[in-house]
């Protein structure tokens, strides 16, 4: 790369590879800066030097631009303005926030931690409030909890109801899946030999406990959303849990005219049909591999998790 | 005249015992029953109030209320203890739900099977590593009485709650965190939580072998 013509930097590499600097004379520098307005502004509010954003447009094409550019020792991020997902390579808890995201349009970036080194440097970065993953950046905030990150996403995104009365039965439908898929999340860890017994209590839940009150909920009302006839985080989760059940035993939702409608229709819907292609961000089953992939990462031992089936 | 709300659980914390504290501290009053026998529930499950065959059930407003965090979102919003915006929402639910997984697992010491006095010192250990230098470094920073936005919240409760509820298992499990000692004391004495902190109040007692015996035969686990 070219050395910084720029006389803050003079001398020392820019790393940014479509620095303005480089492209044109600092005369012209403030329009095709400007032109990139959204890109620069992040870079700006991510340098350390906290620019207030009423100075942005007085400052002088080369004082923007030595702003924009940084130096060999500061790291700058460029914020493209999507959410970066923080997990490993597999479903686990964030499967539920990618699958919101992708529902509702939203594009993401994910780091994904493929070591225990990557995991502990995480947690030393001081971002992760309780040393836990999943942790989204969003925002400017560095969210951790499941059900914080997804209640926000959804809050942001029109997909929380239109009220607190809607509000709260999103929240108990959801919180319904969430025992459904931890259940799932969960049977990988299960004692050897006890496979059957946990899968048939699975879908024996899902089949008396859950999938009734959804099939009950859509035939009362007769609408295609559970709550308040238009889409929620409702809708997507449990689209999202009737796949995994699925996945488990094919004809699950024989029993269930109205959730084979209603998985036909949110099939349909063009985010989802997007999130279900290959290549997506849609994380696979996990298998054996991925398992011991979480297990070297987190560092935790099949007796943290076997107990949880009961 | 509006109805009071009616919270059907055991005569003990478990589940329901952050949603009487939210209320409480919201000065809400509220009607309680207890589960006693099998029959009550089976009652209840038949009568189709239990959506997903559960307890906590909070009836109010016209709803059957259940699961515990959708119980305790709805009272938090409908009380003004849910922040002012979504980010101020965001980290509120963020503390609190680190703060009802610590206090799920000292609620699940008295139903292991196992060293109950080793399960206890590990979840304090817990609070004290993992849980409580987050808030005190949370308080240090803004340097405010309540954890988030300047004003009492639903997590300021909660974190009370857990104080609390740590320090039964051992009494000098703050003894490194001066500003959650000063932040127990000054959230102890609002009115409507030093009024639910008085014997006789609303507020359960910690978990004893007839209240373990009580829950497993009405649920049959």
């Amino acid at each position: 790369m070219l050395p910084c013509p720029l006389p803050v930097f003079k001398g020392k590499n820019c790393r940014f590879d479509s620095c303005p600097s480089h492209e044109s004379p600092p005369s012209s520098l403030l329009p095709s800066l400007l032109s990139e307005l959204g890109v620069w502004t992040a870079l700006l509010f991510s340098v350390e030097s906290r620019l207030q954003k009423g100075q942005l447009l007085s400052l002088v094409p080369s004082q923007l631009a030595a702003f924009c550019c940084f130096s060999e020792n500061q790291e700058l991020k460029i914020m493209s303005g999507k959410p970066i997902l923080h997990y490993f390579n597999g479903r686990g808890r964030m499967e539920s926030v990618r699958w919101l995201l992708a529902a509702a349009g939203v594009e993401f970036e994910e780091k994904i931690l493929k070591s225990a080194e990557d995991f502990e440097n995480l947690v030393k970065g001081g971002n992760l409030m309780y040393q836990q993953v999943p942790m989204v950046e969003i925002d400017g905030l560095n969210l951790v909890q499941t059900r914080a990150i997804l209640k926000y996403i959804a809050a942001k995104y029109n997909l929380y109801g239109k009220d607190l009365k809607e509000k709260a039965l999103i929240d108990m439908y959801v919180e319904g899946m969430r025992d459904l898929n931890e259940m799932i999340m969960y049977y990988p860890l299960c004692y050897p030999g006890e496979e059957e017994k946990n899968l048939n209590f699975i879908l024996e839940r899902a089949t008396e406990r859950f999938f009734p009150v959804y099939e009950k909920a859509l035939k009362s009302h007769g609408k295609n959303y559970l709550v308040g006839n238009q889409m929620s985080w409702a809708d997507i989760q449990l689209f999202e849990a009737i796949l995994m059940v699925e996945e488990l035993k094919s004809d699950i939702l024989s029993a269930f005219p109205k959730l084979q409608e209603f998985k036909a229709r949110m099939s349909k819907l063009p985010s989802i049909q997007k999130f279900l292609q290959p290549g997506s961000q849609r994380k696979a089953k996990m298998d054996g591999k991925n398992l011991a992939e979480a297990k070297k990462i987190f560092k935790f031992d099949d007796s943290v998790f076997l107990k949880h089936m009961s | 005249m509006a109805e009071k709300p009616r919270l059907y659980y055991f005569n003990g914390r478990g589940r329901m015992e952050s949603i009487r504290w939210l209320l409480a501290a919201a000065g809400v009053e509220f009607e309680e029953v207890f589960l006693e026998t099998r029959e009550q529930y089976l009652k209840l499950l038949e009568d189709g109030h239990l959506l997903f065959h559960q307890v906590p059930l909070v009836e109010m407003d016209g709803m059957k209320l259940t699961q515990t965090r959708a119980i305790l979102s709805y009272l938090a919003a409908k009380y003004n203890l849910y922040g002012k915006d979504l980010k101020e929402t965001a980290l509120i639910n963020m503390y609190v739900d680190g703060t009802l997984d610590l206090m799920m697992s000292i609620a699940l010491i008295s139903f292991k099977p196992s060293d109950q006095r080793q399960e206890a010192e590990l979840v304090v250990e817990k609070a004290k590593s993992r849980y409580f230098p987050v808030f005190e470094k949370i308080l240090k920073n803004h340097g405010q009485d309540f954890l988030v936005g300047n004003k009492f919240s639903w997590a300021d409760i909660q974190l009370l709650e857990a104080i609390l509820m740590v320090e039964e298992l051992n009494a000098t499990a703050l003894s490194k965190f001066p500003l959650l000692q000063a932040f127990k004391t000054r959230i102890s004495n609002i009115p409507t939580i030093k009024k639910f902190l008085q014997p006789g109040s609303q507020r359960k007692f910690p978990p004893d072998d007839h209240y373990v015996a009580t829950v497993k035969m009405i649920l049959q686990i």
